[in-house]
């Protein structure tokens, strides 16, 4: 690392702030920075509270009816008439009310701990952002011990055509197969311009057909077979080169054969949880959902609700609206089912049916195939609990992926920041010049709790550990603002996936090493 | 203090009077002809080493949807913008035959109006993407095509989507772009740390993905490497022809003015000597220059870098 002269750090204070501005018991600082944040968006409302007690004590002074709204953050969340109560954890994609965040930016070791403890107790979703010099940290932490996604958004879209389906059983899809079937019987007085605007829908599952009747019922199995169905699309056209309608059927040949994705494994295993069989009035949205769908399933051959959308195609447009229409109109008959299932079970457990609104039920409906969970540990659990096995192989195989440059890993500078909280917590102080030492030594006791040891040439030696020790003493955890904006950014991006439920948060937490401009995940 | 008009309107020399240079430009031309101008201005001596106290780095930024990057370019000694332009992948686009014949999908309906109607309507008058009117006309004509097909999902802001081609802006992508840009800058101006080497990815969607590396020098690039650039042509072929390797080709020119060693062979501006310069272009090349002979290439997209070409007569 260079070793110029110190980097000209602003102080450790508020960078929303002017350094002069005088704090008064009428203006307080925080209060220049909610005015300050207003201004960045005037259609967020907001407000700021100075406890009475200190701030570790507001956050763990958990016994509302003995406090007053200064004196405990469970009593302000209750009696504040912006935080509707009881607190709700479970996220939702149609932004119903009842969503709860914390963010505690730059806390103590203390204070941060406690709000850990805090929000699991709650069951409040929290981000802990931490700006330390020029490195950036932000821990996601879950209400529930994971994240429950129901639209993860991932590129790839896994179409629900049910061809296979329809083709084996026709009555499972009545519309599509009477509609490819009426197509078919016209196909030999087609003209050329109306032969080749066939939707390959179509001409894959007669293709499906005409195969499954020379098998024996059998779809295509071997690498052979495959090859052979495909010609035998290929042959079905009268000009190949031509139509492009049928070189798409030869391309999505694959899509006729198996199975629509429907319930994965990942789904199935979902669906046997206990907390998803046995349901009760504290079980999530995401568990009624899931439950809903089991029995879904038992009565419509495995399959889950159809979600309707189907990919552009070469047609003609009169027949691709059909198509697409019968799809659609199907899509809809199922979610009614769906909806009715969702709604019987929170009628019978006692709970509104606005704790899971018929938005929020489409929602899962549509994205059964891509429903993720994402493990979220408490963040006092990696500070003071035992760390599994499972934890430990991780952190060991990410030691095996290091940076370009070993000495820019971000779990290194992880290790760093976390090194200075144990420092702080154990001094009351944050490491200054001269402790780099203790500081190198109590990296090294964090790592070794993950079974990693030294080793020289690796990510994880001697040098590498004094270096980094070296660089985080002068940082005195000053609040670098073009770090702590890189690491806001990001916390801002979590905040709205934990809110919302879409797209997949991280599991846990988050490195920015502004030094080098490299940033990484890290579990802890 | 704001400036507000279009980065390639000022005057090159304005740009020399930077340190650092932040670009947080919307289209890839703009940054194009950004890098070619800050890399012009490298002046380089007879080893071919570069005068540092002529490199302005440049900080550039880009975000679409949970997807950005940041760089850092120090003209002559990392890899420039130019480098990496195969890296932008190319525009959607739809077959011409779905959009005029057979419609089935709401972007299909835009398109006919911006593509096929709007040109037919107003020959003479280029299509202002920035204008409400003109969007507003290819929004209602996209409309009503689509009620003739009975397609849904006309919406004024898809009809923006795939006219300017735009992917939704996502405030906190662009909040981790514009730190890490300013972080780069604040560095280099202090000289208080080290630089990023020399480009950082960031993808957010999934988790969050980042991965941090080298953006290797391009050996032929036009922009950054003094090498003058081989170009075979057929002796029988024509100065146009050439022109549209240039365009067409993977240089991905737009609209690049030729001089050679003696004379002049067309220049895109001003207007008269575009008309003097333009029956150069039916000419045959070896009536034109030497074998062997080197070209002067300038272009918009180059800013105020100009590449030499050595063309070849096969």
């Amino acid at each position: 690392l260079p070793q110029s002269s110190p980097p000209p750090l602003i102080p450790s204070s508020n960078f929303f702030i002017p350094p002069s501005t005088p704090s008064t018991p009428s203006s307080p600082l925080c209060s220049v920075v909610y005015s300050n944040l207003q201004e960045l968006n005037p259609d967020v409302d907001g407000g700021y509270l100075v406890p009475e007690v200190s701030l570790q004590e507001f956050i763990s002074n958990d016994v509302p009816e003995a406090s007053t709204t200064e004196t405990s953050l469970a009593t302000y969340l209750k009696q504040s008439d912006r935080v509707p109560y009881p607190l709700t954890a479970t996220p939702s994609s149609s932004g119903a009310k009842g969503t709860v965040l914390l963010v505690g930016s730059d806390l103590s070791s203390d204070e941060a701990l406690k709000l850990s403890h805090t929000a699991s107790r709650l069951k409040l979703p929290l981000l802990l952002v931490r700006t330390y010099g020029m490195i950036g940290t932000l821990r996601v932490q879950s209400a529930t011990g994971e994240f429950t996604v129901v639209e993860p958004r991932a590129e790839g879209v896994k179409w629900d055509l049910r061809m296979r389906e329809t083709v084996e059983s026709p009555a499972s899809f009545s519309e599509l197969a009477e509609f490819a079937e009426r197509m078919v019987g016209q196909m030999p007085s087609m003209d050329q311009q109306q032969h080749g605007h066939i939707p390959y829908v179509v001409i894959c599952m007669e293709a499906l057909k005409r195969w499954r009747e020379g098998h024996d019922g059998n779809v295509p199995t071997s690498f052979a077979d495959k090859d052979e169905f495909r010609a035998s699309i290929k042959a079905m056209s009268k000009d190949f080169g031509l139509e492009m309608n049928f070189q798409e059927g030869v391309r999505e040949a694959y899509t006729a054969y198996t199975k629509t994705a429907g319930i994965t494994d990942a789904v199935k295993d979902l669906m046997d949880r206990t907390d998803v069989k046995t349901l009760t009035k504290e079980s999530t949205q995401f568990c009624i959902l899931l439950n809903a769908l089991t029995e879904f399933t038992s009565t419509h051959a495995g399959m889950p609700p159809l979600n309707g959308s189907i990919p552009d195609m070469t047609s003609d447009s009169s027949n691709y609206i059909k198509l697409q229409a019968l799809y659609f109109d199907r899509s809809k008959r199922e979610l009614a089912d769906f909806t009715a299932l969702v709604q019987a079970r929170l009628s019978k457990l006692g709970l509104p049916m606005e704790y899971i609104p018929p938005p929020s039920i489409a929602t899962f409906a549509k994205n059964v195939p891509y429903l993720t969970v994402v493990p979220s540990k408490p963040y006092h659990e990696e500070v003071t609990g035992a760390l599994s096995e499972e934890d430990r192989e991780t952190m060991q195989g990410l030691s095996w992926d290091p940076h370009e440059e070993m000495i820019h890993t971000p779990m290194l500078w992880w290790c760093g920041v976390k090194a200075a909280e144990e420092y702080q917590r154990a001094k009351g102080s944050w490491p200054a010049p001269g402790a780099e030492g203790e500081l190198a030594a109590t990296m090294d006791g964090i790592m070794k709790r993950y079974g990693l040891t030294k080793q020289e040439g690796t990510v994880f030696d001697a040098a590498k550990l004094t270096a980094v020790a070296g660089e985080i003493t002068r940082y005195e955890n000053a609040e670098n603002h073009t770090v702590g904006s890189v690491v806001g950014g990001v916390a801002g991006q979590e905040g709205v996936k934990v809110i919302t439920g879409i797209y997949v948060p991280i599991d846990n937490t988050y490195i920015f090493n502004g030094i080098a401009g490299v940033a990484g995940v890290v579990k802890g | 203090k704001p400036q507000e008009e279009k980065t390639q309107k000022k005057p090159l020399q304005w740009y020399k009077g930077f340190d650092v240079i932040i670009s947080g430009l919307d289209n890839v031309e703009a940054r194009r002809w950004l890098n070619g101008t800050v890399v012009g201005f490298v002046e380089v001596d007879e080893d071919g080493d570069p005068d540092p106290e002529t490199i302005i780095p440049i900080i550039d930024g880009g975000t679409e949807g949970f997807r950005g990057q940041a760089r850092v370019i120090l003209p002559r000694i990392t890899s420039c913008f130019e480098c990496s332009l195969d890296a932008f992948p190319p525009q959607r686009t739809f077959p011409m035959c779905t959009i005029a014949e057979t419609p089935r999908l709401p972007e299909h309906c835009i398109s006919y109006a911006f593509m096929l109607q709007w040109p037919k309507e107003f020959p003479d008058k280029k299509l202002d993407k920035d204008s409400p009117t003109d969007m507003q006309w290819v929004y209602e004509r996209a409309k009503e095509r689509a009620e003739k097909y009975d397609i849904k999902g006309v919406t004024y802001m898809l009809t923006m989507g795939v006219v300017k081609n735009i992917i939704p802006a996502v405030a906190s992508t662009n909040a981790v772009v514009a730190a890490a840009c300013v972080n780069e800058c604040v560095k280099l101006l202090s000289f208080a740390s080290q630089t990023l080497n020399t480009y950082m990815m960031y993808m957010g969607a999934e988790g969050v993905y980042s991965h941090t590396f080298v953006y290797e020098r391009k050996d032929d690039c036009i922009v950054c490497q003094s090498k003058s650039r081989k170009v075979k042509m057929e002796r029988m072929s024509t100065l146009n022809e050439l022109i549209h390797s240039l365009t067409d080709g993977d240089l991905r020119l737009k609209k690049p003015s030729l001089v050679g060693s003696t004379n002049t062979l067309y220049m895109q501006k001003p207007p008269a000597l575009e008309a003097m310069t333009r029956p150069n272009r039916d000419k045959k090349l070896s009536d034109l220059i030497e074998n062997n002979e080197e070209i002067t290439v300038t272009d918009e997209v180059l800013g105020g870098r100009s590449i030499s070409l050595n063309v070849e007569f096969v």
